[in-house]
């Protein structure tokens, strides 16, 4: 089955027919692999060759520690492609069937758990410029896209019809395909349910470029969901949507305990208020957040934030309240926290750089399971911060985070192993883990016996010769004939953290005095301002979804996380072309990367002062930065992305609002 | 060899920083897009040098206030106001639009041109309220107004005989006073310039000597090199005080001038007896009953009545007359007793625009001197605190070069506008100009009229 009768593309920054990209000057393509896949001529399919661009794909959203790359695994791809149709990505599968090489399916990359990072090199399918959205069905309420598109253009998008999509994920800049393969929990999944309760039907791409059409009926159809790329690569959507509540809103209550807090929510969930959503957030959360909020709003204590989204549930939820003695803070502050639930990495600023675990549990285990881990974190000289999503079932989503810094890659690297050591505790406390990645396959041996077998029989049969995501879920793979990746199997992982686990306090102390040692040691004598706002980045790809040079060039280095990246990769060492260091400079300057910015990380003077740097050594090509303003001037894409205003949504004006309202 | 009267003009850049009249300013919410840069056919907006990823600071001198750019901009991020400095220009009759059309006819000599967009009103007090004749204005032209025919602009200095008599034999018999002639009907008057440096003398009257036109001058302020150099074109001033019967006259000109005071008839008769060679000119302070003055000075045989006005153009003293109702005044008491060519009458002050020139010469004078507005082809900014150290545009420390250039140009787009009225009235000389009022609108008389046919009044 193709997708030809999926109906006319309504919004796509990346459309075959606007396709036309600036020719930036490029590097030859050296790489076996890329140049056999270049030299199929596929439509529709732009071939990233340059070392420097495939660097930007070698990692997600948290960084892996460099002794990780260089003796664990090989996280370099050996290419990169960017399909903007399904039979572009059909015939790049083909290929790589009928060579035997790894695909490594890729969204927006903002998973922090390693689902898209390489461990044995491969393609890397880049499917963030699939990322039209095809149809908005206001009668039937449903909703078609392309796998790529992104949460914030959907919303943008649907809210011109008055509707939005039921659940959505923390991050609105990752891909519909990206939570399709990683996770379905997160915003509203406590009223809506998972992911594949409102996902209608899917097209899954397998490795022999069959485009299957799936849909809820269909047995395979929730097997998709969390297979990480195993069984194929995600092409289109269909979700159903819903009319835009029109009453109800947020409520933030404080709370002098986490104690406190959850037995306030347990008491909301047990009642008859059916919130849409409820949050938990730690008095360390609420610290940074109140922070990074720049003001004194919020008191310092343990928050709940209930989400209502019908008059029913306001007028139950003011009853309850009223019966509990408990009185809510004012509206405004709710509605600044609620804001915040699509922003949890802002706080990466303050490490610079976070570390934690994310992972399932069952909320009468929750508060066990913390205190658990306060203790543990603090032994181990860490301050963690929660934060508790519910979920339908008597479950919750768990993050526990910590602030690492990234300036420090010693630290960093012992700060990541407490991370694990940290998840081991919460899985001991009856937690299972959220998404595998690379991160949590030391956690793989709890996922549940029956669905993983079933994922494997079906995986037998959609990609009988393993090419999927290869080294990862089932068996982490890596250098040294996939050695590298054994240190994170279950059966060697498990009894390092469990002596760990069982030796407390000395083993915890050990870890912290271990963290203090390298922190003095290996203190970084300079920072690098860019290297520093590098490590604060939150590198959730929202600068990557608005930035003009980005739709133009197709080439993420343009784009303030791939400015970032370079900027670490050179600092660790990376050697970088001249026309890497030139791609540097083809920028609008427009500050849509500053104004979407969760961190609000001075990003143009960053530029500037990286451009300086760059110029030393490589020059500046004054005349393509000249001939890239005259191109983007010209071009259809760039008029419609103005039009539509470059952060769909965001006020275009001093007065704040949309253009029409002035 | 036939040659035709021209003033040569070129750009004459300004030395101080512009005052725009529209300043653009850029929110921070601007996205460089370059959207102004493809509106503006003015070229307020360009991108950078430096950097062309970024716009640079709008040229707001340019802005024609066409609002395309704010139209335009997707961000909403332009914003366009009045200039503060700009609005904040001047005072009286020196408005704003006044002295910034001054400066951009001395910068390029070019006839500026307002009427697109012109939202102002189409009368006013004064000057403003009288409408010139334009009735051939259509009349179709081969080469426009300065190709097609000839239009003198030429203006005589003097007393002129009202009647000849000739021997039998034919000679000339009377004896005729002695006539001066410029080619343009302004002079240039330096004695009432709040500042003067050596620099912008010399310049003033080399523009002077260039246009084959006079520049009035304190006897005091000048050197002898100066003499020398320009003493063709340069008539003295003598201040009041002095004793004429001593008083040493540089030979040149062949025009003099004293202030009127109270020894004034004295003075004029030891004057003419003296120089009887000599064209004199009197300037005198326009008070009320300043048309019995003058009489009396037709009566002293005196060829030149300067009348000086207010810097407005009005009258000293309580009366305020304006100087178009003032001259037209003089001239008719000058011809109701059928001498009007035995003086010439030269008007000064209050002329602020090229249009002021034939309206004055309409209202009966013959010849006009600009002062003020020398200064501002100079780019002066009319501060009410004047002073040479605290000028903000420096003006004493102008070259004598970049001064005569400004001002030529200045006078040349004046002399130009003047030749537009000229034509568009079918006039092709300006001495034909003078007084005919029935060449004019007035505005306030005509409202005056219709008011009196509404009410019943009857005619005047």
């Amino acid at each position: 089955m193709t997708s030809s009768d999926v109906g006319r593309p309504i919004h796509g920054k990346g459309l075959p027919s606007t396709r036309e990209l600036f020719g930036a000057k490029d590097e030859s393509i050296r790489d076996r692999v890329s140049q056999r896949i270049v030299e199929l001529g596929i439509p529709n399919l732009r071939v990233v060759a340059a070392s420097g661009e495939r660097m930007l794909y070698s990692r997600d959203q948290s960084e892996i520690p460099r002794i990780l790359k260089t003796f664990a695994f090989r996280t370099h791809p050996d290419a990169v492609v960017q399909p903007l149709s399904v039979e572009a990505l059909s015939a790049v599968l083909r290929h790589a069937l009928s060579e035997g090489t790894t695909v490594v399916p890729r969204g927006a990359g903002s998973s922090p758990f390693g689902g898209s990072v390489p461990v044995m090199g491969g393609i890397v399918v880049d499917m963030s410029r699939m990322d039209a959205i095809l149809e908005v069905d206001e009668d039937d309420k449903t909703l078609t896209v392309q796998a790529g598109a992104r949460w914030a253009d959907i919303d943008h998008e649907l809210s011109k019809s008055g509707l939005r999509v039921p659940t959505c994920p923390s991050s609105k800049f990752s891909t519909v395909g990206g939570w399709i393969a990683t996770g379905g929990l997160g915003i509203n999944s406590y009223s809506k349910g998972h992911l594949s309760a409102n996902v209608l039907a899917l097209e899954l791409v397998s490795p022999d470029g069959v485009v299957r059409r799936l849909s809820q009926a269909d047995p395979e159809f929730a097997q998709v969901f969390g297979s990480e790329g195993q069984l194929g690569v995600v092409a289109t959507a269909t979700i159903a949507v819903a009319e835009i509540p029109k009453v109800g809103g947020p409520h933030l209550l404080l709370f002098d305990s986490s104690k406190e807090a959850l037995e306030f929510a347990g008491k909301v969930l047990a009642s008859d208020v059916e919130p849409g959503h409820v949050i938990y957030e730690s008095e360390s959360k609420i610290r940074l957040v109140s922070g990074a909020l720049g003001g004194e709003h919020l008191r310092m204590l343990d928050a709940v934030v209930v989400s209502l989204e019908c008059q029913e549930s306001e007028e139950r939820f003011a009853k309850l309240l009223k019966k509990l003695g408990a009185s809510e803070q004012k509206e405004y502050v709710a509605r600044y926290l609620w804001n915040e639930r699509f922003f949890p990495m802002k706080v990466r600023t303050e490490g610079p750089g976070m570390l934690g675990a994310e992972v399932l549990i069952p909320t009468k285990k929750l508060g066990g399971a913390m205190d658990g881990a306060t203790a543990a974190c603090k032994a181990m000289g860490l301050d963690p911060m929660f934060e508790v999503h519910y979920l339908p079932d008597g479950e919750a989503l768990m993050l526990c985070f910590f602030l690492a810094d990234q300036g420090n890659t010693f630290a960093y690297t012992v700060d990541a192993f407490k991370s694990l050591v940290l998840t081991r505790l919460l899985i001991d406390a009856g937690a299972r883990p959220y998404s595998i990645g690379i991160w949590n396959h030391a956690f793989s041996d709890h996922l549940d016996r029956s669905e993983r077998e079933a994922l494997e029989r079906l995986k037998a049969k959609l990609d009988p010769l393993e090419i999927m995501n290869t080294g990862k879920y089932f068996a982490l793979s890596g250098r040294w004939a996939g050695l590298g990746g054994k240190i994170f199997d279950p059966r060697i992982m498990k009894p390092v953290l469990e002596v760990i686990v069982k030796l407390p306090p000395l083993s915890f102390s050990l870890l912290g005095k271990l963290s203090g040692l390298l922190r003095e040691r290996f203190e970084p004598r300079r920072r690098d301002r860019i290297v520093a706002i590098a490590d604060e980045c939150a590198m959730c790809g929202s600068c990557v979804s608005v930035c003009p040079a980005y739709q133009l060039t197709g080439d993420e280095r343009v784009t303030a996380r791939g400015k970032l990246i370079t900027a670490k990769a050179m600092a660790g060492g990376f050697p970088i072309s001249r026309e890497h260091a030139h791609r540097i400079f083809l920028c609008m300057r427009c500050k849509a990367c500053e104004q979407v910015c969760q961190s609000k990380l001075a990003l143009i003077p960053a530029f500037e002062e990286f451009e300086g740097v760059l110029e030393k050594s490589f020059g500046k090509d004054a005349k393509e930065i000249e001939r890239f303003l005259r191109f983007a001037e010209r071009s259809p894409v760039y008029d419609a992305l103005i039009a539509d205003g470059l952060v769909v949504g965001a006020p275009r004006h001093e007065q704040g609002g949309e253009l029409r309202d002035v | 060899m036939y040659e035709r009267y021209h003033i040569p003009m070129k750009i004459v850049e300004p030395r101080a920083p512009r005052i725009p009249e529209f300043t653009i300013s850029r929110a921070d919410n601007c996205i460089n897009c370059g959207r102004c840069e493809q509106a503006c056919i003015y070229g307020v907006h360009k991108r950078s040098e430096s950097d062309p990823r970024e716009m640079a600071d709008p040229v707001n001198h340019l802005c024609k206030n066409c609002f395309r750019c704010v139209a335009e901009c997707p961000q909403r991020a332009l914003t366009m106001s009045n200039g503060a400095e700009y609005c904040s220009l001047g005072r009286g009759v020196w408005t704003p639009l006044r002295i910034s059309t001054i400066w951009g006819e001395a910068e390029t000599g070019k006839i500026p041109v307002f009427g697109a967009g012109y939202s102002g009103m189409f009368s006013g007090p004064h000057f403003d309220g009288m409408w010139t004749d334009m009735s051939e204005i259509v009349r179709p032209t081969r080469d426009g107004i300065h190709g097609r025919e000839f239009i003198s602009t030429s203006v005589d200095i003097g007393r002129l005989p009202l009647s000849l008599q000739f021997t039998p034999s034919g000679a000339l018999r009377t004896e005729l006073p002695p006539l001066l002639e410029i080619p343009i009907p302004m002079v240039l008057d330096l004695t009432r310039l709040r500042i003067k440096s050596e620099w912008m003398i010399r310049g003033i009257a080399s523009a002077a000597k260039h246009m084959k036109t006079y520049v009035f001058a304190d006897i005091d302020s000048l050197t002898q090199d100066m003499l020398s150099d320009y003493g063709d074109c340069i008539v003295p001033v003598i201040p009041p005080g002095k004793d004429v019967s001593t008083i040493e006259l540089p030979n040149g000109t062949g025009m003099v001038e004293l202030t009127v005071e109270t020894s004034w008839k004295n003075d004029s008769k030891t004057l003419l007896s003296r120089f009887p060679e000599m064209v004199v000119s009197f300037r005198v302070k326009a008070r009320k009953g300043i048309e019995d003055t003058v009489l009396e000075m037709l009566d002293r045989d005196i060829a030149v009545a300067h009348i000086d006005y207010d810097d407005d153009g009005e009258e000293h003293g309580a009366s305020k007359r304006h100087a178009s109702e003032s001259l037209l005044a003089i001239h008719s008491k000058l011809v109701s007793v059928g001498r009007r060519d035995a003086i010439t009458v030269m008007a000064g002050g209050g002329l602020a625009a090229a249009e002021h020139v034939p309206k004055s010469i309409l209202c009966g004078a013959d010849i006009v001197s600009l002062d003020k507005a020398l200064l501002m082809a100079l780019e002066c900014r009319d501060c009410v605190e004047c002073a040479a150290s605290s000028c903000p545009v420096d003006i004493a420390a102008a070259s004598s070069e970049w001064v005569e250039g400004r001002v030529m140009n200045m006078v040349g787009a004046w002399r130009d506008q003047l030749l537009e009225v000229l034509g568009a009235m079918g006039i092709r000389e300006v001495r034909r100009l003078r007084g005919e009022v029935g060449r004019a609108l007035f505005f306030d008389k005509l409202e005056e009229e219709f008011k009196a046919a509404l009410v019943g009044g009857g005619r005047r």
